[in-house]
C-alpha cells in the first residue's frame, strides 16, 4: 500500500471503527494469547502452568478440609464433589469477569500499537481466562471423581451448558464493569461490595431449597443460582433443579455485554487517555 | 501522506481541562522526512500518538493514504519479561510480517548478541531503543513516527542506523521528534513547528529551525 493513487482514509485507531472483526483481528488475538501464555508468572520456572496448577491445588485443598469438617453435605454423600460442582462454575464467572474487567489496564502498553484494538485485548483475555478456567475445572473434577469415586452421574451436555453460560456472563459483566468504571471510578468500589457476598448467595454452599420461602424466591433473581443449579443437576440424579432456567443468565450476559461494548465504544477516548 | 483535519486534543486530569492543541490543520507529505519541533510540553508526543492512532482526538480527523508505524521510542511497549526475540516476533505477528525474517533482521541490526534472547528488563535504555528502532525499520511503513530516539550506541552504530533510516526515506516519509538540531538537520528535509496549540509547516527545514529558536527565545524573555 503506497503511492499517491491511494485514497485518503481515517487512520485506524485502537478502537476499530468496524463492528465485524477484520482478518487482522484474528491474527492479533492469537498473538495476544501466545503472549499471555509466555509471559504469565514472569520468569518463574513452570510459567503459565502455575496459573492452572495453583488454583487446582487450592480448590482440592479446601474441599479436603471442608470434607473433614462437614461430614454430610446438603446434597449427596461426598463433600468434595458437592463443593466442586458449585464452586467451579462460580469461579468460571468470577475469574473471567475479573480478567476481562482489568484487561485494558493490564495491557495498556499494548494499545500503543494501533494494530491492537481494545476489542482484541478484551477477546484475547476472555479466551485465555476461559481456557485456563476450563483446564482447572477439568483437573479438579477428574481428581475428585477418580480418588473419591462419589456416587454421582455425569451429564456432559448440562455441564458444558453451565460452564459456557458462566463464561459468557463473566464476559458480559467484565466488559460492562470496564466501561462503567471509565466514567464512574466509584463503580469499582461498589462492585467490590456487591460481589463479596456473591459466593454465599449463588447456591455454591447454601442450596436454594434449604432456605425458607421468601428468600429462596428472591435468590432466583441471582443469575448465578441458575448456573450452579444446572451443574448440580448434571451430577445428582435426585436433584430436581426445576427452577433452573439458563435463558435468564444468558439474557443478562447479552444485555451486560451490549452495555459494555457500547460504553467502550462511547468512552474509548477516555479509556485510552487514562 | 498524513492530513490533520481540525484535530483537537484535550486532557482532563483532576477535572482540570488541559487543551493540548485546538483545530490543528496540517499536511505531512509522502516521502518527506519532517522534523516536528516545539518546546517541552508543546504536545509533540501527543500529536505523534494521535497520528499513530493510539490516542483518539476529541474532535477532528487524521487521514492517511498509507500505513503508519507505531511511535518508536515511546514509553516502552516492550514486555519486560519477554526477550528481545519474543517481543520482535509478537510485533511481527500483529503487523502480519514474517516472524523469522523480521527476527533475523533485528538480530543482525541491533547487535544485541546473546542479550537478544534475554528478557527486556535486563537491557539498558540504549539497548532498548536499538531494539525498538530495529523492529520499526524492519517493518515496511509508509510513514515512520520517531519520537526522541537519542543517539544510541557508538559512532559506527549511529552511522549505520542513520544510513538505514535514509534508505527507508527513499520510499517512505517520517515524522521525527528530536531536541538535537544536529540530528534533525541530518535526518529531515522539512519541518513543522508546534507552538501554543498551533502548527506551522515549513518546506525549508532551516526556516522551521529559525522559527523554533525564536519561540524558545521568546519564552525565555517571557519567563524573565
Amino acid at each position: 500500500m503506497k503511492g499517491a493513487t491511494n485514497e485518503l482514509r481515517p487512520v485506524q485507531t485502537t478502537v476499530s471503527g468496524r463492528v465485524l472483526p477484520r482478518f487482522s483481528t484474528m491474527r492479533t488475538i492469537v498473538a495476544l494469547c501466545l503472549r499471555e501464555v509466555t509471559t504469565s508468572n514472569g520468569d518463574t520456572a513452570g510459567g503459565y502452568m502455575w496459573s492452572v496448577v495453583s488454583p487446582v491445588i487450592g480448590i482440592i485443598g479446601l474441599s479436603y478440609i471442608f470434607s473433614a469438617g462437614f461430614r454430610t453435605p446438603p446434597l449427596g454423600e461426598n463433600f468434595a464433589i458437592f463443593y466442586a460442582t458449585g464452586l467451579l462454575p462460580f469461579t468460571m464467572f468470577r475469574s473471567v469477569c475479573g480478567r476481562v474487567e482489568f484487561s485494558i489496564r493490564a495491557s495498556r502498553q499494548l494499545l500503543n500499537y494501533p494494530r491492537v484494538t481494545v476489542f482484541d485485548v478484551l477477546i484475547s483475555k476472555f479466551i485465555m481466562a476461559t481456557i485456563t478456567q476450563a483446564a482447572i475445572s477439568a483437573l479438579v473434577l477428574a481428581f475428585i471423581l477418580y480418588f473419591y469415586q462419589p456416587d454421582t452421574t455425569f451429564h456432559i451436555v448440562q455441564i458444558l451448558q453451565s460452564f459456557i453460560v458462566a463464561a459468557l456472563m463473566g464476559f458480559g459483566f467484565g466488559v460492562m464493569n470496564c466501561a462503567v468504571k471509565t466514567k464512574l471510578p466509584l463503580w469499582e468500589m461498589l462492585w467490590n461490595f456487591v460481589s463479596k457476598p456473591l459466593l454465599l448467595v449463588s447456591g455454591v454452599i447454601i442450596l436454594v431449597e434449604s432456605l425458607p420461602r421468601p428468600y429462596s424466591e428472591w435468590l432466583l433473581w441471582n443469575p448465578l443460582v441458575h448456573i450452579t443449579g444446572r451443574m448440580r443437576e448434571a451430577f445428582y440424579v435426585d436433584y430436581v433443579g426445576s427452577y433452573t432456567d439458563l435463558r435468564f443468565p444468558l439474557e443478562i450476559a447479552l444485555v451486560s455485554a451490549f452495555i459494555g461494548m457500547a460504553g467502550i465504544k462511547l468512552f474509548a477516548r477516555e479509556l485510552l487517555d487514562t | 501522506m498524513i492530513v490533520l483535519d481540525n484535530v483537537t486534543k484535550i486532557f482532563y486530569s483532576r477535572h482540570v481541562k488541559n487543551t493540548v492543541f485546538k483545530d490543528l490543520n496540517a499536511v505531512f507529505p509522502s516521502q518527506t522526512s519532517v522534523a516536528l519541533l516545539g518546546r517541552n510540553g508543546a504536545g509533540k508526543s501527543t500529536l505523534l500518538q494521535i497520528m499513530a492512532g493510539s490516542l483518539i482526538p476529541n474532535s477532528g480527523r487524521v487521514l492517511s493514504d498509507g500505513n503508519i508505524s507505531f511511535p518508536i521510542g515511546l514509553a516502552s511497549s516492550l514486555h519486560p519479561f519477554m526477550s528481545g526475540a519474543q517481543n520482535t516476533k509478537f510485533i511481527a505477528r500483529i503487523y502480519g510480517a514474517d516472524t523469522d525474517s523480521l527476527k533475523k533482521f533485528v538480530e543482525d541490526f541491533a547487535e544485541l548478541d546473546e542479550k537478544f534472547y534475554l528478557p527486556i528488563r535486563t537491557y539498558s535504555s540504549g539497548m532498548r531503543s536499538r531494539l525498538m528502532f530495529g523492529i520499526n525499520m524492519g517493518l515496511k511503513f509508509d510513514t515512520y513516527l520517531v519520537d526522541e530516539v537519542s543517539a544510541v550506541g557508538d559512532a559506527a552504530f549511529r552511522e549505520k542506523s542513520e544510513s538505514l533510516f535514509k534508505e527507508r526515506m527513499k520510499e517512505s516519509g517520517a515524522v521525527f521528534i528530536s531536541h538535537s538540531m544536529g540530528l534533525v538537520r541530518r535526518m529531515c528535509t522539512a519541518g513543522a513547528v508546534l507552538e501554543n496549540g498551533r502548527i506551522t509547516y515549513y518546506e525549508d527545514l532551516e526556516e522551521a529551525i529559525r522559527a523554533h529558536h525564536r519561540n524558545i527565545q521568546a519564552a525565555d524573555i517571557n519567563d524573565d
